[in-house]
This record gives C-alpha cells, sequence and structure tokens, in this order.
C-alpha cells in the first residue's frame, strides 16, 4: 500500500516536472531574438559571477593552501551548484522571499495539492537554466583535468574501479547536498518576509548574492569564528569549500559533512518555514503584486 | 528651498522609510554584507601572506580599498527601480508626476541609499579600526578628490543604467535579463570587487579604460593612491560626456515602446 | 456516521457556514516624518482592525449569495478564510462541509475562486497553456476536462483569443479566461471577488449571463462581492451586507429597500404648471419643471393609489412614471448612514 503511494506520488511529481518543463521551453521559444538574449545573459552572468576569483587564482597561484586546479574545480563545483539551483528552482521559488513578500503564495496554496509539492516542482526550467550549468560544468572538467591526479585517488584502497564508484557516489551525493544547503538557507531567511513583506521581500536576492560571492571562498583560511559562521547560519563552506574538501581530501574534512550539514539546514529552513506559515494564516497578506511571478 | 529639492528630499524620506516601515528584519540585509565584507578581507589577508606588495598594492590599501567598496556599495554600483518600473509597467504613471523621470528614479535610489548609508556604512565605517583597517585617505588631494570622483562615479552609473534599460527597451530583450548582465557584467570589470590593478596578464589596464571603472574603481584608487589621481578622474568626466548624450538619445527614441510594454 | 457524498465530505445542504468568526489584523502605525522612521525602528506602533467580529452566516447549496458591504467591510477576508488562506481568530469555518484550513487540498479542489484584481492566469502564456496547466495541477481526467474546456469556450466565447499570450488580453478577456479557469475542473462553489470591477457594460453583462446560467444549469453555489449593487441584484436572490466585520443585513433586495422605507420616485405630467401639493400624503416635492412634477414618497406608508387620487383631486394628471430607487442609491444611503454612526435597522 505504502509502496503504491510512494510509486503513485514519484508519477505525480514527474508528471507536473514534465509539465513545467514544457512550459520553460514555450516561454523560452516564444520569440527567437528572446531565446538568444536569455542564452548571451545567462551565460555572461555565470561567466562574470566565477571569472573574478579565477582571475584571482590565477594571479596567485591559488588561494592559500589550495593549489590553482582544487581552486578551479572547487569553482565549477560551487558554480554547478548554483546552476542546478536555477534550473530546479527557477520562477522565484528558490527566491521565496520574493513570492511572500509579493503576497504571491496565494497563487500555491489555491492549488489543490501540498505547498512542497507545488515548491519542488513549479521552479522546474531546464530550458531557461542550461546556461546556467555551462560555466561550472566547464570549469569542473578543467579542474579535474589539470588535478595532478584522479579525484578518487584517496579511494583507491578499494580498488580502481570500486574507489571511482565510491567517489561519484559521493559527488552525486555532495551536489545534491548542497542544492539542499542552498534552498534551505533561502527558505530559512525568506522566511522572514512572513513577518515583514515589505522590507523582506528581497532579502533573499541579498542571501543568494552572498551565497554566490562567497561559495568558493577556502574557509581554511579564515578565523574560527568567520569558518563557525560561514558553516552555519550563512552556510557558504557547504556549497564549495566543505564537500569539493571532503572529496579531495584537503586537510581533515569527514567526507560526509555535507550530507549531514543538509539534514540538519533542511529541517531548521522547515521548522522556520512552517512558523512563518502559520503567522501568514493570521495575517494573510497585506500586499499584492503580480511582478515577477509566472512571467 | 527651490522646489525641485523639496521634490527630492520628499522623495528621499517616502522610499527610506518604506524600506523600515514595518520591521527591524531589513537589518538582517545589513548582516549579510558584514559578513561578505568580512569575508573577503580574510582573503586578501590570506592571499597576501609573505607578499609586501602585488601590482603596486600593500595589503593595507589593498584592505582599505574592499572595506571603502563596501561602505560606497549602494553609490558606486547604483541602481535605479528604472527596469522594474518599466518590466511592470508602472513607468506609465511615472509620466504623470511634475518631476523629471531621471529626478524621480534617482531620488528613490538616493532615499535607499541614504538609509543604506547611516544604518550600515557609517557604523561600517567607524567598526574599521575593530577590523584593523585604517580609512584614512593616501592624501588629502586624494581624499578631497575622492568625494568628486564618487560624484562623478554615481553620473556615470546612472548614465549606463539608462544605456542599458534603453538597449533593453530597443531589442525586446526581458528587463530582468538586462538587469542581471548589467550587474554581474559591472561588478567585475568596475573593480568593485576585485581591484582591476590585480587581475593577471594585464587585464585590468584594459579594463580601466572602460566606462565601468569609473563606476568604481576610479574613485576607490583616488582614495587608497594606488594610482596617479587625475588619470582615472579625467576618464570619468570623459564617460560622463560620452555616455550622458547617448542615454538621452535612447531614452528619446525609445520611450513609445517603453510606456507600452506592460500593458 | 454521518451521511458522505462521493468525495468523502459530510453531506449537508449547507454549503459554507461561518459560525461567530471573528478576525483581527494589526497595522503598524507611523507618520510621514523622518523622525517617525527612527521612533518606528525602537518603538512600533500597531493598531487593531478588526476584520470579522462574530460572523455568522450559512449559504445554502445552489444559491447566489450577493455579500457586500463598504471599502474595508470584510469582504475579501472572507472569501480568503473560506478558501484557506487564512485562519480565523476564533469561530469555525465549513465550506462543503469541510474545514477549508485543515482539508485545503480537498477543499480547493472543489470549489473555484476568482479575485477580480489577481488573476491565476500565466502572464507570458498563452490561455491555452494555463488550462494546460490546471488539467495536471488538478489532475482532471482527460474527458471531463475535454467536456469541460468545451463548454468554457462555448459559454465564454474563449476559442477567440485562447491562443493569445494572457498579459495581451483585454481585461474583459482576462476575466472571461480566468471564469473559464477557475470552473473547468466543475467545482460546486464559486468565490468570485469583484468579477466585474472595470468591465464595460458589455462584458458586465456577457459575465453575469454566463454566472446564472452557470448556477441554473449545474446548481453551482455561487457567492459574489462587489461593489456594484444593480449587478448583484441582477444575479442574486440574497444580499448580505456587512459593516465593520459584523452582519449587518441578511435578506432579499427587497427587504434591502423596505429597510430604508421603499422610497419610490413619482413623476407626474399634470394640466397645471403648479404642482399638486400631497404633503399630507407623504410625498417630498423634488423638482418641478414645465408641467412635469418629480415627488419622492414612502411605499411602505402611502400606496401610490392614495397619492395618485389626491393628486387627481387637485388637477388633471395627463401622464404617470413611478420607478424604484436604484439598488446603489439605497445601499450608499445605508453606508451613509452608518458613517454617521446609526443602524438603518434601529440596532
Amino acid at each position: 500500500m505504502a509502496v503504491k503511494a510512494g510509486y503513485g506520488l514519484l508519477r505525480r511529481i514527474a508528471r507536473l516536472l514534465a509539465l513545467y518543463a514544457r512550459m520553460d521551453l514555450l516561454l523560452l521559444t516564444r520569440d527567437p531574438l528572446m531565446t538568444a538574449g536569455w542564452a548571451i545573459t545567462d551565460l555572461v552572468i555565470n561567466l562574470a559571477s566565477v571569472s573574478g576569483l579565477l582571475l584571482l587564482a590565477q594571479r596567485f597561484a591559488g588561494i592559500g593552501t589550495w593549489s590553482r586546479p582544487s581552486f578551479v574545480f572547487m569553482l565549477g563545483y560551487a558554480s554547478l551548484v548554483e546552476g542546478l539551483v536555477a534550473t530546479l528552482f527557477g520562477y522565484n521559488v528558490s527566491h521565496i522571499s520574493r513570492r511572500i513578500g509579493r503576497g504571491q503564495l496565494d497563487h500555491s496554496l489555491l492549488q489543490p495539492q501540498p505547498l512542497w509539492i507545488v515548491l519542488l516542482t513549479e521552479g522546474f526550467s531546464p530550458a531557461f537554466g542550461a546556461p546556467a550549468l555551462l560555466p561550472g560544468t566547464l570549469l569542473l572538467i578543467w579542474g579535474w583535468r589539470m588535478l595532478p591526479q584522479a579525484p578518487w585517488a584517496a579511494f583507491r584502497s578499494m580498488g580502481h574501479g570500486c574507489g571511482a564508484l565510491a567517489w561519484s557516489g559521493l559527488f552525486v551525493l555532495d551536489m545534491a547536498s548542497s542544492v539542499v544547503v542552498v534552498m534551505a538557507f533561502q527558505y530559512g531567511w525568506g522566511s522572514l518576509a512572513f513577518w515583514s513583506p515589505r522590507a523582506s521581500e528581497e532579502l533573499n536576492t541579498s542571501t543568494h548574492d552572498l551565497l554566490s560571492t562567497l561559495k568558493s571562498f577556502p574557509l581554511n583560511a579564515m578565523s574560527p569564528i568567520l569558518r563557525f559562521g560561514l558553516l552555519s547560519i550563512i552556510p557558504a563552506g557547504f556549497v564549495g569549500w566543505a564537500p569539493v574538501a571532503g572529496l579531495l581530501q584537503i586537510g581533515h574534512i569527514w567526507f560526509l559533512i555535507t550530507p549531514a550539514a543538509a539534514l540538519i539546514s533542511a529541517a531548521a529552513a522547515a521548522i522556520v518555514f512552517k512558523a512563518g506559515l502559520k503567522h501568514y494564516g493570521k495575517t494573510g497578506s497585506q500586499r499584492y503584486s503580480a511582478f515577477g511571478h509566472r512571467s | 528651498m527651490p522646489l525641485v529639492f523639496r521634490q527630492y528630499w520628499k522623495t528621499m524620506i517616502m522610499e527610506a522609510a518604506a524600506a523600515v516601515g514595518e520591521s527591524r528584519l531589513f537589518l538582517v540585509g545589513c548582516l549579510m554584507r558584514f559578513v561578505r565584507v568580512v569575508a573577503l578581507l580574510s582573503i586578501w589577508r590570506t592571499v597576501m601572506v609573505g607578499k609586501s606588495q602585488v601590482s603596486g598594492m600593500t595589503l593595507h590599501a589593498l584592505l582599505t580599498y574592499t572595506l571603502l567598496s563596501e561602505i560606497c556599495a549602494d553609490l558606486l554600483l547604483c541602481r535605479t527601480g528604472l527596469e522594474a518600473a518599466w518590466f511592470s509597467g508602472s513607468i506609465t504613471t511615472r509620466f504623470l508626476r511634475p518631476v523629471s523621470l531621471f529626478n524621480q528614479f534617482s531620488a528613490e535610489m538616493l532615499g535607499r541609499a541614504m538609509l543604506s548609508v547611516s544604518l550600515f556604512a557609517l557604523p561600517l565605517a567607524l567598526a574599521s579600526p575593530l577590523l584593523g583597517i585604517s580609512l584614512r585617505p593616501a592624501s588629502l588631494f586624494g581624499g578631497a578628490l575622492f568625494f568628486l570622483s564618487l560624484a562623478a562615479a554615481i553620473g556615470v552609473g546612472l548614465a549606463l543604467e539608462y544605456i542599458f534599460v534603453g538597449i533593453g527597451v530597443n531589442a525586446g530583450i526581458h528587463p530582468y535579463a538586462i538587469n542581471g548582465m548589467r550587474s554581474a557584467v559591472s561588478v567585475v570589470l568596475s573593480g568593485a570587487l576585485i581591484p582591476l590593478k590585480l587581475l593577471p596578464w594585464g587585464i585590468g589596464l584594459w579594463l580601466s579604460w572602460l566606462p565601468f571603472a569609473s563606476q568604481a574603481s576610479a574613485p576607490l584608487t583616488i582614495f587608497t593612491g594606488t594610482e596617479p589621481v587625475i588619470k582615472p578622474f579625467l576618464l570619468q568626466l570623459v564617460w560622463l560626456i560620452i555616455l550622458w548624450p547617448c542615454a538621452r538619445w535612447l531614452w528619446r527614441a525609445n520611450r513609445e515602446k517603453m510606456v507600452s510594454y506592460g500593458g | 456516521m454521518a451521511k458522505q457524498d462521493p468525495k468523502g465530505t459530510a453531506l449537508s445542504d449547507i454549503a459554507v457556514e461561518l459560525s461567530a468568526v471573528s478576525k483581527t489584523f494589526h497595522q503598524r502605525q507611523r507618520n510621514e516624518q523622518l523622525s517617525g522612521i527612527l521612533r518606528n525602528l525602537l518603538r512600533p506602533e500597531f493598531k487593531s482592525i478588526p476584520a470579522l467580529s462574530g460572523l455568522s452566516l450559512a449559504i445554502n447549496r445552489g444559491e447566489i449569495l450577493a455579500y457586500a458591504g463598504a471599502n474595508g467591510a470584510g469582504k475579501s477576508t472572507t472569501v480568503k478564510l473560506c478558501c484557506g488562506m487564512l485562519a480565523p481568530d476564533s469561530g469555525e469555518v465549513r465550506v462543503l462541509g469541510m474545514n477549508p484550513l485543515s482539508d485545503r487540498l480537498k477543499c480547493v479542489s472543489r470549489i473555484g475562486v476568482v479575485f477580480g484584481q489577481r488573476t491565476e492566469l500565466w502572464f507570458d502564456h498563452p490561455v491555452s497553456a494555463s488550462f494546460e496547466w490546471k488539467r495536471v495541477v488538478w489532475d482532471i481526467p482527460d474527458d471531463s476536462y475535454r467536456v469541460a474546456l468545451k463548454r468554457m469556450k462555448d459559454l465564454l466565447g474563449l476559442d477567440e483569443f485562447f491562443n493569445t499570450q494572457a498579459r495581451e488580453l483585454s481585461l474583459g478577456q482576462r476575466m472571461r479566461a480566468d471564469l473559464g479557469l477557475a470552473l473547468v475542473h466543475d467545482p460546486e462553489m464559486l468565490f468570485l471577488d469583484e468579477p466585474t470591477l472595470g468591465l464595460d457594460v458589455l462584458a458586465r453583462r456577457s459575465i453575469l449571463g454566463f454566472l446564472k446560467e452557470l448556477n441554473r444549469t449545474r446548481g453551482v453555489t455561487i457567492i459574489v462581492t462587489s461593489h456594484q449593487t444593480a449587478d448583484l441584484e441582477e444575479l442574486a436572490g440574497r444580499i448580505v451586507l456587512i459593516h465593520k466585520g459584523k452582519l449587518a443585513f441578511d435578506g432579499s433586495f427587497d427587504a434591502l429597500r423596505k429597510t430604508c422605507g421603499d422610497t419610490r420616485r413619482l413623476i407626474l405630467e399634470a394640466d397645471a404648471v403648479t404642482a399638486p401639493d400631497m404633503s399630507a400624503m407623504g410625498a417630498r416635492l423634488v423638482s418641478t419643471e414645465g408641467r412635469h412634477h418629480e415627488y419622492l414618497f414612502d411605499a411602505s406608508r402611502n400606496t401610490i393609489a392614495e397619492i395618485l387620487s389626491e393628486a387627481a383631486r387637485q388637477c388633471a394628471i395627463l401622464d404617470v412614471e413611478t420607478h424604484r430607487t436604484d439598488i446603489d442609491d439605497v445601499v450608499a444611503d445605508i453606508y451613509e448612514t452608518w458613517q454617521r454612526g446609526q443602524h438603518p435597522t434601529g440596532e
């Protein structure tokens, strides 16, 4: 019975994802000029977001104890996480403070499905998000090729094939965990818009920009207090530094630290979001703007 | 007080008050900015270990540059609400007010900046000794010229804003795309995040001639004295002379399209 | 065990029931001065605004209810409570036998909602894409969807703009598309918050006609709020007026008129320029133009026959016109009375 229900739920989610992917493609292709405009823009934005630190790593032959190849690998990893967030949670699903602040959550509450399904599926935008995946993927490949040895070198004791497989599994797990950490961070802070819709409407722009800037900073170079801050209330360390340090065995990082952080931050964000939703039930939204939603 | 100043002042107050009108939670944004700047400062301390200077920049100059960039962030990479008003169609009603559009948008921007300066930038400047940074200009002349350069940077930034939106309207590019592209390009090319001098292969030298450098790099290098002060300031003036007529022309040429967008 | 309908909820003749529902909002207060910004930061001030105060109301299945009140009376709050968007501070809300908050998913799959000031359409997509979206998200079976869509297209004339982008629709087209979208899953009840806002007379007539047809043929319960009381009268048999969150009137439109004394307008064309004096009959002369004399009188106190016979006693009557007071005027009078702090029914 439970298996059947689980299968039904997965089918429903897949159906919704297919629907939103089609709508995303329709939106992108309605005008060739706009399609080209978006693609170029996204590419420029994503390249710009990594070029500063990349050039700095080139200039200083790495950052601190991070060599140039491992730093490029980390930059690629962090950019890919950012690209995945943009692809899976577009249309202001990752910028939830905007939807809340603009009173647009009502549109989601009128749908006959749990809010988590709405938020999990409505932002799926493979067409618009594709350019955001490109720079990260390229950097990752480039960093990989520059590494002096295979990234799964530390796993060789398991045998070459098994080591590579285990490393790949860990890579995917870490990548998914980093996406969860980013979303939890966005929702944890973005939920403040339930209490102050006007002042916090653009809060997720600040939080997103902050993570985007700090995503590939090597935290081992920072003071313990700052490092603690960047691994807790602003978990930028889990977007690039901690998972890649674990994957490349740089320093003494527990290789499952990012999945553990994902679990904890998701639970914390869920508590805050639920409290916010309860508050929303009491106050509702006193403002409404169609701006930026479904467009 | 002349009418235009009164209009400016009232609009600034309205905009500043709107942001703090409901809650103290807007201070969270300040916290984010503080963490960002502290992290950046720590990166400089890391990469400069064992180096007395890089490309003529000492660690002290680098830290001052970064802190000042954050303190003046709202003015260096200034953003009005132009593209949002264009996208939502609310720009139409702006034409009904007895104030020029330029004045409306820039007054709102300054209102937001005023709030940000008083609640974040000033406290950060006062706290600079705690971060181990001295905010003294490299020279008295540089310090005085910094304020003129800052005003010129705002002027260049506003002109670029109008030009980007004008191009977007003309080419039918989505306002958000315009916004995103401009923000991304500006941060890297302006030197607001990383001083242009630190970029490899002499890229920074080439970038310093672009108008984006006049938005941030110029006033910051003038203050920190990492370049002869006259060249960046003169470049700012040249860009002001070139960009504003372009902005005005684009604005006039696209006015009808701009008003009809968004219904 | 309570009787249940096929969808698993209690079956009852009551579609919506509000029992002693209260809802208060808290508004932040601040003056326009710079000093106010700082004071507000340190010691924010709040003002409590009661949106609903112990409101009790029952709406039968298949009924069309006009829900009216001045701005800020609590109309939209009631609709949001019924859709599960808001929770009441106290009291209970039941919609189709369900608690719309705890049974939100079941509830919203059986109701349709249209907010006149916002759209459920996806702005940058053609109208057809929003319908397709609704089909998947509401999980509407293909056959039912096809039938419902055809019905909506026929009744609302959606074909002419079905492939046009939503943001390019006129207000009337947008409202027709929104109505179709709200109804394509065949809901049992429909909440309409200001559905005729900003529409021209033809678009209004078309929408009102559609809603009446929908209620007549499919028995859909409709709750409609509007400031156009004449539209409400054309549509509904029962009107509920709320004032400061309290039920101020619940009854027919005729009964509503009578609360203001059933005032009528009488226009006499007489053979004399001097208007007959009928003050003894309670008819007040409003204007005189040539031989045309206009009076206002209370039909609940004096019949028109009595007034006319008194007029005929004083002069020869060439023609007579009588009009009931416009319902908008009646409601405006009531709002005005409330503003003065009185209640038309003497409460």
